[in-house]
């Protein structure tokens, strides 16, 4: 077999980034990303983007924000930068100091006169951090594909059956729509509403407790947020909601109150007990298709989507070598 | 103190200067005393107004010279004003009044001693050496949170201040006290600022010319500002991101009057500061200006008896600010009301009938 067909269905972070360390890792291959949904409109372009590492002290994500890549690439590409702030808490938490503090930058408990602002606050970690601006990220990363030979279709697959036989190899990185595609009933959406405003002299961010309040400062725009609401699939956004969002986030930073230019957005964070990272084979009719799984991030997808994309070029990697090798091709 | 002067005593002030240090003098004389003098008479003459004043080419950011200030007043007055403004931060109209908390870096090629001003700023720390890898031309380097206060906001947001309070403004150019004594000020306040010495001569005032250059980067949310101790403050690359464009500066010369800017000068400028931050050659350039930082061995505030005809005219000399105007305006404006109130008594004890102990 000479060149690999690679389909990456998807075109979110996951997608986007996979295809581009596939494009690095295996040699003689042809990508296609196949998605419903391009950048602005997919999930990720709806989250603010700010690196704080994942609850799960999963290898991934401390490779990720070490990651050279990210470090210096990235931010020099206009991509990716260093976002300053603080992450407040109304009582004090039982980890003092998060599995992550030495990944980020300048970590240090906030002193007494940096928590006077919050009267109801009486902890606080100021840090900084990186933040990856999807809304130029993603045109980015496909472009880089296009570079280097990649095709974007605008398509909606029912069954990846259907790429059968047109590719060799499919990687399936359709977040929440995993649920209907592949039929995993362990995926759900967990809802999150946003609004996106206009207050360029906000340049901290701010992250209250559990992180369901925050206020991310990015390139273009503030995002203000949020909501975690599963179960939901509703992509319309709720006008209470906003403005729930608006006064929670006024009350952390009143002079949001003279942000204009309000945009409201939604977004499904493609929730999963565990990251499906894995091979799969669908064989029918003696045909056979090599399946690699790459979905179900949560709210973490951008923080490690880096690490995780590489992992699962590695896999993609090994279905290409076995395609490859000729003892292994099927005489069914 | 006596209160409720009639009209014949009523108390005539004309303050020259319409930067950041004329009118927050401006305001806190009026706060203080507008309800013990009925009526205040309070004048601004000015030649230069907001956009065009000093204040407004400044960054804005709070920081104060690395090597300590000239005297505890000073250290005194730098601490008041950082604490009025944070006490404003939190308020609706912080983004009116063009303040914004900051946070960033200041670096260096070799240690140096913590700065007299490292308790007033917020969160004052060290440079880690992660954070040094971001800047390969500097091995040393602190990280704190402080303030911005910039220019054209807080200069509209005081104009609108006093206007409300009746306050009135003249645009004119004034050619010496003397001339304004004579119009009738029985009190002159002197924030020209730079130009202080075309009122009267002051061998100790020189202009510091520097030179900006505005840009669109709102990616960048931290200030990065490096040092040098041997070519001096303000000649190498700094980037202050404000509360819509990032200043880029490094430009410091003494003695040169030239409002003009330089190419040479801007090509300084942008080479420093893409080198410092490379994701800059990506930014739209905005605007660019100069502004001639008025530079004394210490700032010249105190009083002064002007003899002009048979007549007294208390002067108060508020300028020579240097680079850090904004940094310490607030502090200054306090001291000014406190030698405002100070002249206020002396008039009102010149009047007092003989004491009958």
């Amino acid at each position: 077999m000479d060149t690999v067909r690679i389909a990456v269905v998807g075109a979110g972070v996951i997608g986007l980034s996979t295809a581009v360390c596939i494009s690095q890792l295996v040699p003689r291959c042809s990508i296609t990303i196949i998605s419903d949904k391009f950048t602005p409109d997919t999930t990720s372009d709806v989250a603010a983007g700010i690196l704080i590492p994942h609850e799960y002290p999963e290898a991934v994500v401390q490779r990720d924000l070490r990651s050279p890549v990210l470090n210096c690439q990235l931010r020099g590409s206009c991509r990716c930068w260093c976002s300053p702030g603080i992450w407040i808490f109304q009582s004090i938490p039982t980890e003092q100091a998060p599995f992550w503090a030495d990944v980020v930058l300048g970590f240090r408990k906030m002193t007494e006169a940096e928590l006077k602002k919050f009267p109801r606050y009486v902890f606080g970690h100021s840090f900084t951090t990186l933040k990856c601006e999807t809304l130029i990220y993603l045109p980015w990363l496909e472009k880089r594909l296009k570079t280097h030979g990649g095709l974007l279709l605008h398509r909606r697959i029912e069954d990846l059956w259907e790429l059968q036989p047109s590719f060799d190899i499919v990687v399936n990185c359709s977040g929440v729509g995993s649920r209907e595609l592949v039929g995993d009933a362990t995926v759900f959406p967990v809802r999150g509403q946003v609004l996106q405003v206009q207050a360029p002299w906000v340049k901290h961010f701010i992250r209250d407790g559990s992180g369901l309040t925050y206020i991310y400062p990015g390139a273009s725009q503030v995002t203000l947020g949020g909501t975690r609401q599963k179960g939901d699939w509703n992509l319309s956004p709720d006008a209470e909601i906003s403005r729930d969002i608006f006064s929670r986030c006024c009350a952390l930073e009143p002079s949001l109150c003279r942000a204009c230019s309000v945009k409201e957005r939604v977004g499904l964070r493609p929730n999963r007990p565990s990251v499906r990272l894995q091979k799969e084979v669908l064989a029918r009719d003696g045909q056979r298709l090599s399946i690699v799984h790459h979905y179900g991030h949560g709210s973490g997808g951008i923080s490690v989507h880096w690490g995780s994309a590489l992992e699962a070029a590695r896999l993609v990697s090994e279905c290409a070598q076995a395609l490859r090798t000729p003892a292994l091709t099927s005489k069914l | 103190m006596q209160s409720g002067r009639d009209a014949a005593d009523a108390m005539r002030v004309v303050l020259i200067g319409a930067g950041v240090i004329g009118l927050s003098t401006a305001l806190c004389i009026y706060e203080r005393y507008h309800s013990v003098l009925q009526p205040l008479d309070l004048k601004i003459y000015a030649d230069r107004f907001t956009p065009l004043t000093t204040s407004d080419v400044a960054a804005g950011l709070w920081q104060p010279y690395l090597t300590g200030p000239s005297t505890p007043q000073e250290m005194e007055w730098n601490q008041q004003t950082f604490d009025y403004l944070l006490s404003h931060i939190h308020s609706p109209n912080a983004e009116k009044m063009g303040l914004a908390l900051v946070s960033g870096y200041n670096l260096f090629r070799e240690a140096v001693p913590d700065p007299f001003w490292k308790d007033i700023v917020l969160g004052f720390r060290k440079l880690t050496p992660r954070e040094l890898d971001m800047f390969p031309d500097y091995s040393y380097g602190w990280f704190n949170t402080s303030l911005i206060i910039e220019g054209k906001h807080y200069l509209k947001w005081l104009t609108e201040r006093l206007t409300e309070r009746g306050v009135k403004f003249f645009q004119r150019k004034v050619e010496s006290l003397e001339e304004v004594a004579r119009g009738g000020a029985d009190v002159i306040i002197n924030s020209t600022g730079v130009w202080a010495g075309a009122l009267q001569p002051d061998p100790l005032l020189q202009p510091g010319r520097g030179q900006i250059i505005k840009v669109d980067a709102p990616w960048i949310k931290h200030f990065i500002l490096t040092h040098d101790p041997k070519s001096g403050i303000y000649t190498t690359p700094y980037i202050i991101p404000g509360m819509q464009a990032v200043t880029l500066g490094g430009i410091f010369q003494l003695g040169n009057w030239s409002e003009i800017n330089s190419s040479q000068d801007h090509n300084t400028i942008w080479k420093g500061c893409c080198r410092l931050d490379p994701t800059l050659k990506n930014a739209r350039i905005a605007g660019e200006a100069t502004g001639f930082r008025p530079i004394r061995p210490q700032m010249r505030l105190e009083r002064e008896r002007l003899r002009v005809g048979s007549a007294n005219t208390e002067v108060i000399h508020n300028y020579g600010h240097g680079g850090y105007g904004l940094t310490i305006h607030w502090g200054c404006a306090l001291e000014a009301a406190k030698l405002f109130g100070e002249i206020l008594e002396e008039k009102a004890l010149s009047r007092m009938p003989p004491s009958h102990l």
